[in-house]
């Protein structure tokens, strides 16, 4: 694969004034060139057979001409020049000055940005793999006679991006990225119920420890028996704490995609034409970060060659930005944030988040949890969705406990919670001094594309939200 | 590269595999052309098209299984492709499950099913440009609350599909698919406490094989607008239960919930709700569903399924009697039974169990009729995220929609949750309309739930 990647980056590289010459042949402010190799593994494991193995090599480029706020985007699996040069003509239908732009010879300038994750050689064989994987399910079906199957999965991808813009500058990134899942179904007293866990990030199998398999089986295995023995949680609107860690993705759902420009460009977004108002309470600092070192969501450039950083999103309450790429920080004035992300070659990048968290405060976990007569503890959240424009969510509760009296007494079955984020950025009433980043498996999803990205939070507690109850009749 | 060139690199791959000594494989050759026009308000602000050509190989080898995928199509990558795919077979275990299907099931459709559409695999762009700005222009005319868009696509999607097996199949086929949707957004001024005027959005879209079965845009705009209308001013309902009308959209989605249920992948795991279920009654008797994949012209349909069987009308629910699961050869052996076509082209891995026109048979009464004999009630429109355990059967979705007020729709509601078990709810349907949407797969019409679980925080 790194000789298919260097091959292509040279071929590419020497050519890159014939393929803009035809990407700005009709007019366009701006032209890039986007190639990748990905290499893929993935194995997947059921009751402690490993069921299949697959591998994927997928390569290609793209070329895309930016011209005020229009796109034009070309993207090809055959990476020859006379093929990129194609796309690149394709992309260019775009413009509408019809004014070519002429391109002198390029002296390419290679741009160095710090790194936070790097690929490195992976030294375990196949068969090492899948005995992580045993050990892994081995100790979801050790943790009761309940536990009846267990999927689990392992997929690792080295990702190599090529990067060249119209005004000469060039960039590489090696992304490698490990991801681990597992699934559960325990029985019980003729209940059946399902128990989850995954983790990874961008690092190798160095992630995948003995003693880390074995916390993700039995994580997954604790779960579904949790599940078992939980009520039905209770419906009306009660004060709600989340736990450290995953139940970032709330901050995610609710706040980040509203601070995305593209939909502040539109005005489509709840926080358009905010920067500089209160949209939360002033313990609110909500920040998306690339720097994470070999999280799931780190990035050292974006897919546009922005070299990442923390964006400041929300200061003590107070709307201090939007994650930006390249098409809407010019189009708004505004800083570039390194936010410009996509899928793959095949697609063309807007702004995404990366590490999404709010920061840490200063109050004690437990002194939160004690502040609480009635109410919903959460670990995390099983997956949910918000509107943008009204900021409208609905999120699904996992690891959920009631809190009676100041601790955490009976499991409960998932709550659905129905809220609108930006008033639960208002009713965030307490910030512990515990901020945990998630061990990375989220994906995002817009417009068709899921990137990989990070959450975070500390322990918070959200001072009324509606609890929709698991509602079946049991 | 050229069809011609196609057939005969698919033929090749299993020329050299056999002299590789590897007895047992399947090959698939996709080729995909896509072509996407975008506008927002008055203006086309994007143009893209993308070419994807991948090879997929699945290799069996004394039961044990891999699987592998590449862009490179040079001898001597297939080469490479085929080694390390054999290799890696023996890494998985035995499964007497593991093979292809039995040969006495392969084949390709004959009938003329009209999948293709050489308007769409060619499409003509400046016709497409003119389309999607007239979807925009008629959302901004229906009224003048429309004050802003998200953005409207029109895209040509183009597929070669190429599969070849050891058992000396060779089929292929070319399909196409047009789709145009847009998505107004509306001021709602009418609740003041917030930050600012809330806005609201919704869309309407068609999709069809062939440009002429596409409904005009001016009415897909039109459509759109008048949903993103009905959202303003939307209240919270309490917590309620009452009879529940689902719209084709939503309803449609909750037929996807039971296929997931109907799946073979779930019920060979012993994961879903419906396992036991085979050959009792679940729903009503006038509950019929069945999975037609040659239907002529219809977005499900297809000659062939990923494994190269040759694919039969199924029915799958029967006067409200579950008849049949959905499975591709694996998740078939699995349940000692055969494939009833249902595997998915796939590139990599398994082929997944996937519908093609999974549809829930329309019945003879107007939605108006339905919504008509209800005193108090909600007519579901839209839901957020998904909420169903196929597992455990327990559904609870966030959703938005219209009260229905002795008979007739009255004001928006949004910011609620619906909950049952799925068992309940198909138990539930009394009535299904005459209205079914083509436009997607699976595909319902309107269907009335006897009552569900709402809640809200609302009074």
């Amino acid at each position: 694969m790194d000789k298919v990647f260097l091959e292509a980056k040279s071929r590419i590289k020497n050519s890159s004034d014939r393929i803009f010459s035809c990407a700005l042949s009709h007019g366009g402010d701006f032209a890039d060139i986007y190639y990748e190799s990905t290499e893929r593994l993935f194995i997947t494991m059921e009751d402690l057979e490993i069921k299949e193995v697959n591998r994927q090599l997928r390569t290609g480029a793209s070329v895309r001409v930016i011209e005020g706020e229009r796109v034009g985007f070309g993207s090809t699996e055959i990476s020859t020049v006379e093929s990129i040069e194609e796309i690149a003509r394709i992309a260019a239908r775009i413009s509408q000055n019809n004014q070519k732009k002429e391109i002198g010879k390029f002296n390419l300038k290679q741009i160095q940005t710090p790194k936070y994750y790097s690929i490195k050689e992976d030294n375990t064989g196949i068969e090492e793999k899948c005995d992580l994987l045993k050990m892994l399910q081995e100790s979801a079906f050790a943790a009761d006679a309940g536990v009846k199957k267990v999927d689990s999965s392992l997929t690792l991808i080295n990702k190599r991006v090529l990067i060249i813009t119209s005004d000469g500058q060039f960039f590489e990134d090696d992304r490698p990225m490990i991801s681990v899942r597992n699934q559960v179904i325990a029985e019980s007293a003729g209940k059946r119920e399902k128990g989850a866990s995954g983790g990874g990030g961008r690092i190798g199998m160095s992630y995948l420890t003995a003693d880390r398999a074995k916390q993700l089986g039995e994580k997954a295995a604790s779960e579904a028996l949790r599940l078992i023995k939980s009520a039905d949680a209770p419906a009306g609107e009660f004060p709600v704490v989340l736990a450290p860690g995953d139940a970032g993705v709330l901050l995610h759902e609710a706040v980040g995609h509203g601070l995305e420009a593209d939909f502040n460009r539109k005005k489509t977004s709840y926080y358009s034409d905010h920067i500089g108002d209160r949209v939360a309470s002033e313990l609110c600092t909500v920040i998306d970060d690339g720097t994470i070192k070999e999280n799931r969501g780190s990035l050292n450039i974006d897919d546009e060659g922005t070299a990442t950083g923390q964006t400041v999103l929300i200061e003590n309450g107070i709307l201090r930005g939007y994650m930006t790429d390249r098409l809407n920080s010019k189009l708004m004035n505004l800083p570039l944030t390194g936010n410009g992300r996509r899928q793959s070659f095949s697609h063309p990048p807007f702004p995404r988040m990366r590490i999404t968290y709010l920061d840490g405060g200063y109050h004690k976990p437990e002194e939160i949890i004690k502040s609480v007569k009635k109410g919903i503890y959460a670990d995390g959240f099983a997956g949910g969705q918000v509107d943008i424009m009204s900021g409208d969510f609905v999120f699904v509760t996992r690891g959920t406990y009631l809190i009676e009296n100041g601790s955490l007494t009976s499991p409960l079955k998932g709550a659905t919670i129905v809220g609108n984020g930006p008033e639960v950025l208002n009713k965030i009433s307490m910030v512990g001094d515990d901020l945990e980043i998630s061990d990375g498996k989220w994906s995002c999803g817009k417009e068709g594309q899921a990137v990989p990205v990070g959450v975070g939070t500390p322990t918070i507690k959200i001072s009324a939200i509606t609890v929709g109850g698991t509602g079946g009749k049991q | 590269m050229e069809s011609s060139d196609y057939r005969t690199l698919i033929d090749d791959v299993i020329k050299r595999a056999g002299r590789l000594g590897i007895k047992e494989i399947e090959a698939t050759l996709a080729a995909r052309k896509k072509t996407v026009v975008k506008a927002r308000i008055d203006h086309i602000v994007g143009v893209e098209s993308t070419t994807t050509r991948n090879l997929g190989i699945r290799i069996y080898r004394d039961g044990r299984f891999a699987s592998s995928s590449t862009t490179d199509l040079s001898e001597k990558s297939i080469d490479r492709l085929l080694k390390s795919c054999y290799i890696d077979a023996s890494v998985s275990e035995k499964d007497v499950a593991n093979g292809m299907p039995e040969k006495n099931l392969l084949g390709a459709a004959e009938k003329e099913i009209n999948i293709h559409d050489p308007k769409i695999a060619e499409p003509d762009l400046e016709q497409m440009k003119k389309a999607i700005l007239a979807a925009e222009k008629a959302a901004f005319s229906y009224d003048e609350r429309i004050i802003n868009s998200e953005e409207s696509a029109f895209s040509c999607s183009a597929a070669e599909i190429f599969f070849a097996n050891s058992l000396d199949l060779r089929s292929e086929y070319r399909s196409t698919k047009a789709t145009i949707y847009t998505r107004p957004v509306a001021e709602d001024n009418t609740n003041a406490e917030n930050l600012q005027g809330k806005k609201q959005g919704d869309f309407w879209f068609s999709s069809a094989r062939h440009l002429s079965n596409l409904l005009p845009p001016k009415e897909i705009g039109t459509e759109a607008a008048r949903r993103t209308l009905q959202r303003v001013g939307s209240r919270q309902p309490g917590t309620e239960i009452v009879p529940v009308v689902f719209d084709p959209i939503t309803a449609s989605e909750m037929l996807g919930n039971i296929l997931e249920a109907v799946s073979g992948t779930l019920v060979y795991r012993d994961a879903s709700v419906l396992t036991d279920k085979i050959g009792s009654k679940i729903a009503n008797d006038i509950i019929y569903v069945d999975d037609d994949p040659l239907i002529p012209s219809a977005l499900g349909t297809r000659p062939f399924d990923g494994e190269g069987v040759l694919p039969k009308k199924l029915p799958v629910v029967e006067g409200g009697k579950l008849v049949n699961f959905l499975h591709n050869s694996f998740t078939a052996a699995k349940c000692s039974t055969s494939s009833t076509g249902h595997a998915g082209i796939s590139l990599n891995g398994r082929p997944p169990v996937t519908c093609s026109n999974f549809r829930l048979r329309p019945g003879n009464t107007s939605p108006e009729k339905i919504i008509s004999e209800i005193k108090n009630g909600v007519y579901v429109t839209s839901f957020s995220g998904k909420g169903f355990n196929a597992t455990s059967g327990l559904f609870s979705q966030g959703a938005a929609g219209i009260r229905i007020s002795n008979g007739k729709l009255t004001y928006p509601l949004s910011g609620f949750t619906l909950a049952g078990n799925i068992l309940e709810i198909l138990r539930g349907i009394t009535a299904v309309g005459n209205d079914p949407l083509d436009a997607l797969t699976p595909s319902s019409p309107t269907i009335k739930i006897k009552t569900m679980q709402l809640a809200g925080s609302g009074i």
